[in-house]
């Protein structure tokens, strides 16, 4: 296996930058119930805190996503990561890495942060155990040098969670 | 037949190239004209003079017939191709007996084949490009998922491309200058005795030329070596293999990325790599190899860069990618279907079927409204994007993959969406925030959030055309008890219109079913409908439709008084195209009518439900009186592009209508008219929408009054219901037509007094309704032709009273005005306030064009019993 570092951070391409700024305003305007943008200057690494739905496992928990945009967004995935310490989940290992098809192989341009937001809010509250996945050792270790989850192969399986 | 004769009419069908080919077979030299190619090889058949011909007759006959029949194959492949319909494809290419194999063999079939060998075997594969239709054998190129000894042949795909083909088609950015090496398959050269992937290379060498070189030398050319996965499930893209390592001329050259043990995932793109650099004029050698034991095929191609605009200009022109009325019909039925597509929010809550839907115009790539709405033609869904923002993003990406059903296409499947198009087009003048809009499922549609785009908020036909479309304002509100929104209420047979008919289902409450055939002109026959609801608010669903905002007069709520079940009212219009026709001859049934409340008197009651609207719509002043819109929909039947305005002709031109509320309290214009209340405030609003309904209407009718003034627009309102309801009333009984189109239910309080007027010009007196609750009406559109409209009453308990005494004639006339009015938002017209009706008669017969108008005073009176529903 070979390890690769950090996605490239190349600046946003004018198009991603336009999408982005709208997105952003979208956000402002509208946010989707239980995130809340961290303001800062950077459009290109958002930082969101995600407040666990009330009646789920996670209530009254907080915890924060971390989603990098990639140059050319929103043709590629963004890499969207919990920051330490991510939810027990069964399909978040403890290094944020989240198992979510749509943030690899099932993502659409047509998404956005806003609707991966709602994905993930809605696989914490399906989760009927705070777990963690059953590699998240092995993997974890293979990712220590900083591996994005964007060059993982994921097996998307569970559809129910 | 004989032989020659047989043959000289296949002979006749073939091209020159198949003459050519037929004459090379039989060694005969190929110069000349067509008719000297048919010529010399018939007189080779006929044991002519052609002394070196060695085959007999039979033998020559029979290749004239191969040659035939191999060309009919293909152009009948080629016509598949051409429309683009898989299941026109079962034809498939693949020759099975060896000895058609053989003889196609001998006439020089294009075969070429990773493998190399340009031998025609017994299972061959054409390729389905129609340019290329390269024949490659089925076992080279067909590669099992798992291949396992003894499997029984992997099916052969719908649809083949050979690799250069998707290589193509792959990245339209680049257009294949030339092949110094075609694609050769890899070979495996080492197995793995541990399990891992066995190695595979290829070693190949080409030639590159001065000229190439030359060629080279220009800035947008470049050699690229390229690979494609044979089996590849994303057949339209390249894919390097494992751990590829590319070496050209003992240079090694990056190809991909990402790292050498990661799979391509089935969203991933490889490219080219490219070579240049690393190339020189003569041979070049290259070399391959990947740890992978799928099969590969390598080739270098000399390619020449396009610009995006150069590749946006190979997409079809919006005339040419798909007509009008196919996008039309993909959006009805997305629409229509519920759930359509991406729609967004619908009322799932609600059984009430959504008259519109909201759509959403943004580009899901660049976030903003689109300015060239593009799609991929085979894609059943409604949803667009920005086509330029789209094949600019791919210039990179090269995922020529929708955005909305992920499905995986190439360029040549980009169209421009005709429907969607046209609305952004019209939109471009509206700042960026206005990015949705309503449609109906008839495909009318309007914009939302336009406030400084009035008229972009006004019902359109979905060629773009104003239409008067009924309010929509009311059903909602209804349901939701006084909610702003008014998204339903119609379920009614909005879809139906297309017959010209209208059925309203307001579950009980009324139906108006009008029929109204429009005259030939219009082929479309429209129905305008307008349901009312009982919600007071007349107002437009959204609230956002200024025209309508409820102002809290509120004093229509129908639903109290009638079930709230009957939510809407609808108010049926035709539309006026079917007016003027229809009046006339044609069979057209325009719908007019309304219905609708409760007036209890008989005077001025009718009004009321204006009122109404008016209020709403005072609020918002100059709304247009679109409301009505939902209400009426005129034009659900336009379909047809044509729009009721072109068959109105005129039509869009008629505008005026007067829609003067000013003075009436009650002014009649608004469709409901509360009665007292607020008329002018209504009227006001409907003025607006009045005229621009008018122009829709395109008649000249002469709306007495502008919007403006208060009182002239009652009249002229009335007029129009007046002549609906004449129309109605005279027909009533009469009416034979199969199609009542028109059946109006109306509860309504009796106090209440809504009345709905068929827009039809005149209608004003047309509705009085006295029926307490509820009144069904139907108007038996079907005596379109008479002009008249025969109102039946429902089998709910309506009675009408019509008073009218309309002429005919005059109805026409009305008719005609209706029509415009009808289709501006003619339903406003109707209510009149008690007061109303008769003055307004008068005045009409007074203001109204008087060439045009009789004096009408139709009254109608519908008892409807409230319990009918």
């Amino acid at each position: 296996m070979t390890s690769s570092s950090a996605p490239s951070r190349k600046a946003l391409s004018k198009i991603a930058c336009n999408r982005l700024q709208k997105e952003l305003v979208e956000w402002q305007l509208n946010p989707p119930a239980g995130f809340k943008h961290k303001v800062t200057d950077n459009l290109q690494r958002w930082v969101i805190e995600v407040n666990g739905a009330s009646g789920t496992l996670y209530t009254n928990e907080t915890y924060q996503l971390q989603v990098d945009f990639p140059e050319h967004y929103p043709m590629e995935a963004p890499q969207v990561i919990f920051i330490p310490p991510a939810p027990l989940h069964p399909h978040i290992y403890s290094n944020g890495h989240i198992c979510l098809d749509i943030l690899y192989d099932s993502w659409s341009p047509a998404m956005t942060v806003s609707s991966i937001c709602i994905s993930i809010l809605s696989m914490l509250s399906s989760s009927t155990a705070k777990q963690r996945p059953a590699d998240n050792d092995r993997y974890v270790k293979n990712c220590r040098n900083g591996r994005s989850p964007k060059e993982t192969r994921w097996w998307f399986h569970d559809d129910k969670v | 037949m004989d032989l020659v004769t047989s043959c000289k009419d296949k002979l006749g069908c073939l091209r020159v190239k198949e003459l050519k080919d037929v004459l090379a077979q039989l060694g005969l030299a190929k110069q000349g004209k067509k008719q000297v190619l048919v010529d010399r090889i018939l007189s080779s058949i006929s044991g002519g003079q052609v002394s070196n011909v060695k085959l007999g007759k039979d033998e020559i006959a029979k290749l004239v017939d191969d040659i035939y029949r191999k060309m009919r194959t293909r152009g009948s492949m080629d016509l598949a191709s051409n429309a683009q319909s898989s299941s026109e494809k079962n034809n498939r290419k693949v020759v099975e007996e060896p000895e058609q194999s053989l003889k196609l063999d001998k006439l020089d079939v294009k075969v070429r084949c990773p493998c190399g060998s340009s031998l025609f075997t017994e299972s061959m594969l054409q390729c389905d490009d129609p340019r290329c239709q390269v024949w490659q054998h089925i076992n080279c190129v067909i590669i099992p998922e798992k291949p396992m000894e003894g499997a029984p042949n992997p099916p052969v795909p719908l649809q083949f491309y050979c690799e250069i083909c998707r290589l193509n088609r792959a990245d339209p950015f680049w257009v294949t200058v030339a092949h110094p090496l075609l694609p050769v398959k890899s070979t495996t050269m080492v197995h793995a005795t541990d399990g891992t992937n066995p190695v595979q290379t290829v070693e190949k060498v080409f030639q590159l030329t001065r000229a190439d070189r030359d060629l080279l030398q220009k800035a947008d050319y470049d050699v690229q070596a390229w690979c494609i996965l044979l089996n590849d499930k994303v057949s339209l893209r390249l894919q390097w293999p494992l751990f590829t390592d590319l070496q050209v001329n003992d240079v090694q050259v990056r190809t991909t990325n990402r790292p050498g043990s990661q799979l391509l995932g089935h969203n991933g793109r490889d490219d080219g790599s490219a070579i240049t650099t690393c190339t020189k004029e003569g041979t070049n050698k290259i070399f391959l190899s990947g740890c992978d034991a799928r099969i590969f095929c390598l080739g270098v191609r000399i390619g020449r860069r396009r610009t995006v605009q150069q590749v946006l200009n190979m997409i079809p022109k919006e005339s040419d990618g798909e007509c009008f009325e196919d996008a039309l019909g993909r959006v009805c039925r997305c629409i229509g279907g519920g759930n359509g597509g991406e729609t967004a929010d619908s009322d799932s809550d609600l059984e009430v079927v959504a008259d519109s839907v909201t759509v959403n115009l943004r580009c899901p790539m660049s976030g903003s409204r689109m300015r060239i709405a593009g799609r991929f033609k085979p894609c059943a869904h409604m949803g667009c994007f920005d086509l330029e923002t789209f094949v600019e993003l791919n210039q990179r990406a090269r995922k020529w993959q929708c955005p909305i059903c992920l499905k995986n296409y190439c360029l040549e499947n980009i169209i421009i969406d005709p429907y969607f198009n046209r609305i952004v087009t019209m939109m471009r003048g509206c700042g960026e925030d206005v990015t949705e809009i309503d449609v109906k499922p008839d495909g009318s549609w309007r914009a939302k959030n336009g406030n400084l785009h009035r008229d972009l908020t006004q019902w359109h036909f979905p060629d773009g055309s104003l239409s008067l479309v009924g309010s929509e304002f009311k059903t909602k509100q209804v349901i939701r008890g006084g909610s702003s929104e008014g998204n339903c209420g119609l379920k009614l047979g909005i879809r139906k219109n297309c017959n010209g008919e209208w059925e309203v289902k307001a579950e009980n409450i009324c139906s108006l079913s009008s029929e109204n055939n429009l005259p030939g002109q219009f082929e479309n026959q429209f129905v305008g409908v307008m349901p009312m609801s009982t919600s007071a608010t007349g107002s437009c669903r959204d609230g956002e439709d200024p025209s309508v905002n409820q102002d809290g007069t509120g004093q229509f709520d129908f639903s109290t008084n009638n079930g709230n079940e009957l939510d809407s009212f609808p108010l049926n219009y035709d539309i006026s195209g079917g007016v003027t026709n229809g009046l006339s001859s044609v069979p057209l049934t325009n719908a007019e009518v309304i219905v609708l409340s409760d007036s209890e008197e008989d005077t001025g009651d009718l009004v009321s439900p204006q009122t109404v609207y008016e209020s709403g719509k005072t609020d918002v002043t100059g709304v247009s009186f679109s409301l009505p819109p939902d209400g009426l929909q005129l034009h659900a039947s336009f379909l047809d592009d044509q729009g009721l305005g072109s068959g109105n002709s005129v039509g869009h031109g008629v505008p005026l209508w007067p829609l003067p509320s000013g003075t009436h309290e009650g002014s009649g214009l608004q469709l409901f008219g509360t009665g007292t209340v607020d008329s002018s405030s209504l009227v006001d609003a409907p003025h607006n929408s009045v005229a621009c309904s008018l122009l829709m209407n395109g008649f000249p009718l002469a709306i007495d009054t502008t919007i403006g003034c208060a009182t002239q627009v009652p009249d002229t309102i009335y007029h129009s219901d007046a002549d609906m309801n004449d129309g109605l009333v005279d027909n009533p009984l009469a009416f034979d037509r199969d199609d009542p189109s028109l059946q109006m239910f109306l509860s309504s309080r009796p106090g209440a007094a809504p009345v709905q007027s068929n827009l039809r010009e005149q209608q004003d007196v047309a509705n009085g309704l006295r029926s307490e609750d509820w009144i069904s009406l139907r108007l038996g559109g079907g005596g379109c032709e008479n002009g008249e409209s025969a109102i039946t009453n429902a089998s709910n308990a309506l009675t009408l009273r019509p008073e009218v005494e309309l002429e005919e004639a005059d109805f026409r006339l009305e008719e005609d005005r209706m029509e415009s009015s009808a289709n501006n938002d003619s339903l406003l017209l109707k209510l009149n306030d008690n007061k109303s009706e008769k003055e307004m008669v008068k005045r009409q017969s007074s203001d109204s064009s008087p060439s045009q108008l009789r004096t009408v005073r139709p009254r109608l009176y519908f008892s409807v019993d409230s319990d009918s529903d």
